[in-house]
């Protein structure tokens, strides 16, 4: 080790502190960054994993639309057109002990080149030494047997099997489409761990057709075409040559990635939430390594003077960043896994109430992630360093440097910096007039435009502080003091308020945007909802009897009812609400056109759909427009928009039919869920107990009040919005590291001034009391320029970030609260922050005052 | 007699992706699962079917279609083809239906998908190309159900996938002319046939029920249309040729199960130039001696049969053939029949004509040449052989499959 | 003339420089002409804010004039790039300063070898440096102490054993006594005199102090900006 890298280490070591908030800094920074990272790959490879296992080698699929593929297809694919490469699959979803499984139903037959779940595994093959028990391993011959002549045999992986502790031949019961099927485990998934088969209940077809209640359906063929170039492309052409309108050849691929993308704008929100942790970490490692520079001033002048070059002091600062850097990164990777788990399990939930079935079976530490998170760490450390090594490269030699000098610097940088600021927020502006309806362009946007204000924060410091310090005078000297240390220590001081002002107005921006969000979203629930009990199946459709008797109980004046499917169209999924609304009804769905009488007379005698404002901006399509839907009667068909309508709903993409329309395109007479409307005189909880009843043994419906919809719906929303919630207190803690080391740095650095007061007859509680005014005054300061840059977040993250990821719209409220929550909760986590500080300058020796210089 | 082969087929169901996908780990298991198939088979299996315990009236067309109260069935159709210019190609096709339960066991219950059954079947289809010293073999397996596979009576037909045999599906046709259509193509090949009978069907065994051990109900009923007049196209290599030839029908049906002691079988089939057919099935105890239910029918010009026992029949083996996936098969017999003054050596066209489907056996053309009495005969035919496969020597060899 | 031209170390000429207090422009030095010669030791007095660390910045190319000229033997500083003052520096010219500067986290060898490593002496030979320089200012058993631990004198003559470690020519000193009682100055002047003879080198004192003046061979005395020659004091 050279001498020069000693004197750093040296240096750092006996500054703990300094090293401490720098690494956890780093390691907090990196930690939500990881964590986030972790969750997000852990549920979108959980949710490919099990579309791997559910695809397995399908290269295709053939679909179709919402009722399914008549069999009859596959039958003609196969003994007429002789096609070996294709397996039949109906598939749908299974309840057990409040898990959703994927119910997988094949032709074992078929299965061959696409999946091999049927045969057993190596370790049963291993078993054929008959010193395995029997009773444990069914034999291949009797796993296939029971599955084929055995209705309700499945096949469980044997985790899934040992979780719900069944072995092979016990009964299980699932519940499907809301009814309870009695099933029997056959025998063992032939899978590896880990493999997302986890996730499948594999059944003969014929028991999924039964379960399912898809006699005479499939829900795909799976379509096996090797990639030879070309060739598998012409495959694909002729195949679907042979195919009747209405019947559609897809890549597996781009299947589950049409399936996949629709939470991907609920991920790109997650990573961009961490993204502004890291820059609240790069702030406040910034904050110690330019304390650390600062601090070491004379000493660097000195080196120079001795001959040690720019370029040298430059790589020194640097290194010691780069280490300090890796460092706190690794630590972070520790951290972030940790959090991972944790944050794993609120993203996972809310994927599955807001998107689609995913079980997330294992944290999966991908090496993405630990490269980001390194890369993140170590950069953003080297690029926080990089100003401050390069300032510390500038020092002239010279034999001392009084301090002033310096913060007459940096007062004068200030308006540079507030002018570099302004550029930066303009051209963040134009980045987002220029950038049409990108997410990432938004995202980019809104991180400049919050780092641009931010730059201007010390400016306005400096100012308030100056003003302050006459209003200060008068509160007496060590007010006035505390007051003018912060303007006249901006080097140290902006920074930290920087720092604290960014993560406080991230409370503050997404607090807002939370609280318009739920405001707007149970505004919308509350006028959507209108009927007063709702009754539906988790995944199917109500039996058409039951149907016909729910709605001729002597309470129920009218009904709406309606049926959700799921369209594969060019451009992704679809869903599509069929629906035959009540009179009443009509006003429950929001639409943005004044003529509502127009809209609705084109919905009802038109070939017209409703298209949901989520849809019309994602896809740039205005009333009047031709959207184009696969429909199972007559092929691709247009059908006119006559309308638009406000949603919030999960599923972006999102079409409203009339039941009439949609009968004579789709002939699909299923009802998913009604809607009941009651006599006045009813009592809800007394019709709630009829239906019951009535569906007892039959069907498992669904039924929930108006009020408990409501309320179920906002339950959800707070779900999802836990995590922002989780992420933004981490952000808050980052800032209060912050704060802790710019008054650690501040009190050391003014610790002979400190010792001076002392030594004049200021008692220690004076000095304690004026560091304490101090932090308070800067993080009142912070809060107070959170504000505005609070508003604007709120503003960006509303009408930019949810509207391009989502393309919600809602209405900004901002309370007072907040505002007033944000200052209060800068300001007090800068008095913590500052109680150390205050403790140690407190103790201030007089007698280094006395010490040289 | 193909009674085991079925029962190797049937476990070639869950063997089978070593057909297709043959990999090291799946080879070892065939290996592993074997054992287990005595066990599958075993007497209380038999529970439920219909058991072949004495001799039946045969009726025909109604017996060439499915007997599904029986666990077992098959179809099986082998012959020798020539193109004008003389060029020789040997097929076979097999279908097999099997029950994976008894009717009554197999409970209804509620309205059923089209998908449940119990009935599956087995396809085997290969061609011998002897110009090209080619043999093509393919593999299929379906439920008997939804139309992907089944068999009825009349008008005849049994198929899989788009492998078929039965009376043309084309009314004008004619169908009252006994002619069958055979429709087969695996992979660049393709068969069609028109058959024509030219014997009428003959009775195996006694009164067509074949003993096969001295339990009782183990046994089948078997019958054979030794002569079929076959005419057709057969699509090779993108090739295209006009064939014509003789095929052998077998039929056979029957509840049983396997005998222990029984290693294998040799099973010929040899239809002479002087208009007579030759049937004989050697049975193999695993010790070594020749089992005597072994058994054979000589069916003449005319269309009279007569029965062979095991004392009838001599066979000396000339040759054998190693096979690269291991084992050693015979190759080349002399078949001395003193009662019949017939003396016959039987060659075959193509050495390599195993099938290395999920079961390997070998089944292939032959050539024959020897003598009746004084006269010179000639002929052709086709050749079983089981049960000489050597499996553990087939982990050893190539675990990649010959496809 | 040429006697005098071969014995010049260090020529100034017309030296000016001036600096900024907000708007307001003070002129330190003005168009200063001088010359050193090889071996001397110079006193270089002045009145507080006088100009003499200027003047002493100027000549350790730590700091560049307005105008003028500063020339130590045959490289002309004022013409060179910063980086090249940087490098010449560290090769010619020690520095002792009335704060001594020592380096808090290394200790007291540390410090003398930073300036040996800068200037890529070998390890060995450092080490032999090092123990024979503190040995000569009187701390060989002081060699691992940080200078937190030393007393003002000991701290100072730690420097000055850093100052001449690299053996330079030219050896620039700011009040070296400035923070040391008068018996501590007489022992440290003494010292800081008698190795320099020995190893043979120019030194120019900045000073208040008439006894560190008496002992240098002659003095010249910054006013108004100008170098006044005053002689042999």
């Amino acid at each position: 080790m050279s001498v020069l890298t000693r004197a750093s280490v040296g240096y750092l070591l006996r500054h703990p502190w300094q090293l401490l908030t720098a690494l956890a800094g780093i390691c907090t920074g990196v930690a939500v960054i990881v964590s986030v990272d972790l969750a997000t790959e852990s549920s979108r490879r959980a949710f490919a994993m099990s579309m791997d296992a559910v695809n397995g080698e399908a290269t295709h699929q053939i679909v179709a639309g919402p009722t399914g593929i008549d069999e009859s297809l596959y039958v003609q694919l196969r003994v007429e057109e002789g096609l070996r490469n294709i397996a039949p699959v109906v598939e749908g979803y299974a309840d057990v002990d409040n898990v959703t499984l994927h119910l997988l139903g094949v032709d074992p037959f078929a299965e061959r080149d696409f999946r091999n779940y049927i045969l057993p595994g190596a370790a049963v093959a291993a078993g054929g030494d008959a010193s395995r028990a029997p009773e444990d391993e069914a034999s291949a011959e009797d796993v296939l047997r029971r599955l084929l002549t055995q209705r309700g045999s499945v096949l469980l992986s044997r985790g899934t099997a040992a979780s719900l502790r069944l072995s092979v031949g016990d009964p299980v019961t699932f519940l499907v489409g809301g009814r309870l099927k009695k099933g029997r485990l056959a025998g063992p998934l032939r899978a590896s761990e880990q493999s997302g088969a986890d996730n499948l209940v594999l059944t003969d077809i014929s028991t999924a057709q039964q379960w399912l209640d898809m006699r005479g359906k499939l829900s795909r063929i799976d379509v096996r075409i090797p990639q030879r170039g070309q060739a598998s492309g012409s495959e694909a052409d002729r195949l679907s040559g042979i195919l009747a309108p209405g019947v559609m050849l897809m890549t597996a691929a781009g299947r589950s990635e049409s399936v996949a993308e629709m939470s991907e704008a609920f991920m790109t929100n997650l990573t961009a939430m961490s993204l502004l942790a890291l820059m609240i970490g790069v702030f406040l490692i910034y904050n110690s390594v330019s304390f650390a520079v600062l601090q070491r001033r004379g000493l660097l002048g000195v080196l120079r003077a001795l001959g040690v070059t720019r370029g040298q002091v430059f790589r020194l600062i640097l290194s010691e960043a780069l280490v300090l850097g890796i460092v706190g990164a690794s630590l972070g990777l520790v951290a972030g896994v940790w959090l991972g788990e944790h944050l794993l399990l609120l993203v996972s939930r809310s994927i599955n109430d807001l998107y689609f079935v995913v079980n997330v079976t294992g944290v999966v530490l991908p090496p993405s992630s630990v490269l980001v998170g390194l890369v993140a760490g170590t950069g953003a450390t080297v690029a926080a360093a990089a100003v401050p090594a390069l300032e510390a490269a500038s020092y002239t030699p010279r034999l001392s440097l009084a301090r002033s000098v310096l913060e007459q610097r940096s007062g004068r940088l200030a308006p540079a910096i507030a002018l570099a600021g302004i550029a930066a927020a303009i051209a963040s502006l134009v980045l987002l007039l220029l950038s049409g309806t990108s997410l990432l362009a938004g995202l980019i946007a809104v991180f400049m435009l919050i780092m641009g204000l931010a730059l201007c924060v010390p400016l306005v410091v400096r100012a308030a502080s100056a003003a302050g310090t006459s209003l200060a005078a008068r509160a007496g000297m060590s007010t006035q003091l505390a007051v003018s240390g912060i303007g006249a220590s901006l080097s140290r001081t902006g920074v930290a308020i920087v720092a604290l002002a960014v993560a406080v107005s991230a409370t503050v921006g997404v607090s807002i945007m939370v609280d318009s969000f739920r405001s707007s979203v149970a505004a919308w629930v509350d006028g959507s909802l209108r009927s007063d009990i709702y009754v539906g199946v988790g995944r199917g459709a109500i039996e058409a009897d039951l149907v016909s008797k729910l709605v001729q109980l002597p309470q129920v004046v009218d009904h709406s009812s309606s049926r959700q499917v799921w369209l594969e169209s060019g451009s992704g999924r679809i869903r599509l609400t069929a629906t035959d609304m009540a009179g009443k009804g009509y006003a429950g769905t929001q639409l943005e056109q004044a003529d509502t009488s127009a809209v609705w007379r084109a919905f009802r005698e038109e070939d017209a759909v409703l298209a949901s404002t989520s849809f019309t901006y994602r896809h740039g399509i205005q009333r009047g427009d031709f959207v184009s839907l696969p429909t199972t009667v007559s092929g691709n068909r247009k059908f006119r928009v006559a309308g638009t309508y406000r949603s919030f709903d999960a599923d972006l993409d999102a079409l409203l039919i009339s039941r009439r329309t949609y009968q004579s395109y789709w002939d699909d007479p299923a009802i998913s869920s009604l809607g009941l409307y009651l006599d006045e005189d009813a009592r809800v909880d007394q019709v709630i107990e009829r239906i019951r009843e009535l569906s007892a043994g039959r069907q498992a419906l669904i039924i929930n009040s108006n009020r408990e919809l409501r309320e179920h719906s906002m339950q959800v929303f707070d779900r999802t919005f836990l995590i922002t919630g989780v992420l933004y207190w981490l952000a808050v803690g980052v800032a209060a590291i912050g704060i802790l080391a710019a008054m650690l740095a501040l009190q050391l650095e003014r610790a002979r001034e400190l010792a001076v007061f002392r030594a004049l007859g200021m008692t220690p509680g004076q000095v304690g009391g004026m560091v304490t005014l101090q932090a308070a005054l800067v993080g009142f300061l912070s809060g107070l320029a959170a504000i505005p840059l609070g508003l604007v977040m709120a503003w960006m993250l509303i009408n930019v970030i949810n509207r391009r990821a989502f393309g919600w719209q809602m209405d900004m409220i901002s309370s007072p609260a907040v505002m007033l929550t944000a200052l209060a909760l800068a300001t007090v986590a800068a008095v913590v922050a500052g109680l150390y500080p205050a403790w140690r300058a407190a103790r201030a020796n007089p007698a280094w005052a006395m010490r040289e210089e | 007699m193909r009674r085991l082969i079925w029962v190797l087929v049937f476990a070639g169901i869950f063997l089978g992706s070593s057909c297709e996908r043959a990999r090291d780990e799946e080879r070892r298991q065939a290996s592993a699962a074997s054992p287990r198939l005595a066990n599958l088979l075993s007497p209380e299996d038999r529970r439920g079917y219909a058991q072949a315990l004495e001799p039946r009236l045969f009726s025909f067309p109604a017996d060439h279609g499915p007997h599904r109260s029986y666990r077992n069935e098959w179809w099986y159709l082998t012959g020798n083809l020539e193109t004008g210019e003389g060029r020789r190609f040997g097929f076979e096709l097999t279908f097999f239906r099997f029950s994976l339960a008894p009717a009554e066991a197999f409970e209804p219950g509620g309205p059923r998908s089209a998908w449940a059954t119990n009935q599956v079947y087995i396809g085997h289809f290969a061609v011998t190309d002897v110009a090209a010293r080619r043999f093509h073999a393919a593999e299929r397996l379906s439920r008997g159900a939804v139309g992907l596979a089944g068999a009825r009576a009349e008008p005849f037909q049994v198929w899989l996938e788009d492998w078929s045999l039965g009376v043309p599906q084309a009314p004008e046709a004619g169908q009252d002319s006994g002619r069958w259509d055979l429709r087969a193509r695996d992979r660049g090949i393709e068969l069609r046939l028109s058959l024509q009978p030219l014997k009428a069907p003959v009775l195996n065994g006694h009164r067509g029920l074949a003993q096969k051990s001295a339990e009782p109900g183990n046994a089948s009923y078997y019958y054979s249309i030794p002569r079929l007049k076959a005419a057709g196209e057969l699509n090779i290599g993108g090739e295209e040729h006009a064939v014509s030839g003789l095929a052998w029908l077998d039929r056979e049906w029957g509840s049983s199960g396997l005998a222990q002691e029984q290693e294998g079988w040799d099973w010929f089939a040899l239809q002479l130039s002087d208009g007579s057919d030759l049937m004989f099935y050697n049975l193999r105890r695993t010790d070594g001696r020749q089992d005597p239910h072994s058994a054979g029918t000589w069916t003449q010009s005319d269309g009279r049969s007569i029965h062979l026992s095991q004392d009838d029949v001599r066979l000396t083996v000339l040759n054998y053939w190693d096979s690269p996936q291991g084992g050693r098969y015979p190759m080349g017999w002399l078949v001395n029949i003193p009662r019949l003054a017939l003396e016959l050596q039987v060659e075959p066209v193509l050495r390599a004509q195993e099938l290395r489907a999920t079961v390997r056996y070998w089944e292939g053309a032959v050539d024959v040449s020897g003598r009746r009495g004084d006269r010179t005969v000639n002929g052709m035919g086709y050749v079983e052989l089981t049960g000489y496969a050597d499996e553990a020597a087939a982990d050893n060899a190539s675990p990649q499959g010959p496809r | 003339m040429n006697g005098e031209i071969a014995t010049t170390h260090v020529r100034l000429g017309n030296l000016s420089h001036s600096y900024y207090e907000g708007r307001k422009r003070h002129c330190v030095l003005s168009c200063v002409d001088a010359c050193f010669s090889h071996g001397e030791t110079v006193a270089l007095r002045g009145r507080s804010g006088s100009g003499k660390t200027t003047l002493l910045n100027l000549i350790g190319g730590i700091d560049a004039p307005d105008e003028g000229e500063v020339k130590i033997g045959s490289s002309v500083i004022t013409a060179m790039s910063e980086r090249e003052r940087t490098l010449f520096r560290r090769r010619n010219i020690g520095f002792v300063y009335q704060s001594f500067n020592l380096v808090p986290t290394l200790t007291a060898a540390d410090n003398v070898r930073l300036v040996l490593e800068l200037n890529r002496v070998g390890r060995r030979e450092a080490s032999q440096r090092i123990a024979s320089l503190l040995s000569a200012v009187g701390l060989a058993d002081r060699q691992d102490t940080y200078p937190d631990v030393l007393s003002g004198g000991e701290q100072q003559r730690v420097a000055i054993a850093r100052a001449l470690a690299h053996r330079p020519s030219l050896i620039l000193a700011d009040e070296p006594t400035g923070n040391l009682d008068d018996t501590t100055a007489e022992g440290v002047l003494t010292l800081l005199n008698s190795l320099l003879q020995q190893q043979g080198g120019t030194m120019i004192v900045a000073t208040h102090s008439v006894a560190v003046a008496a002992r240098c061979d002659r003095v010249v005395e910054l006013r108004d900006g100008r170098l006044l020659q005053v002689g042999k004091s």
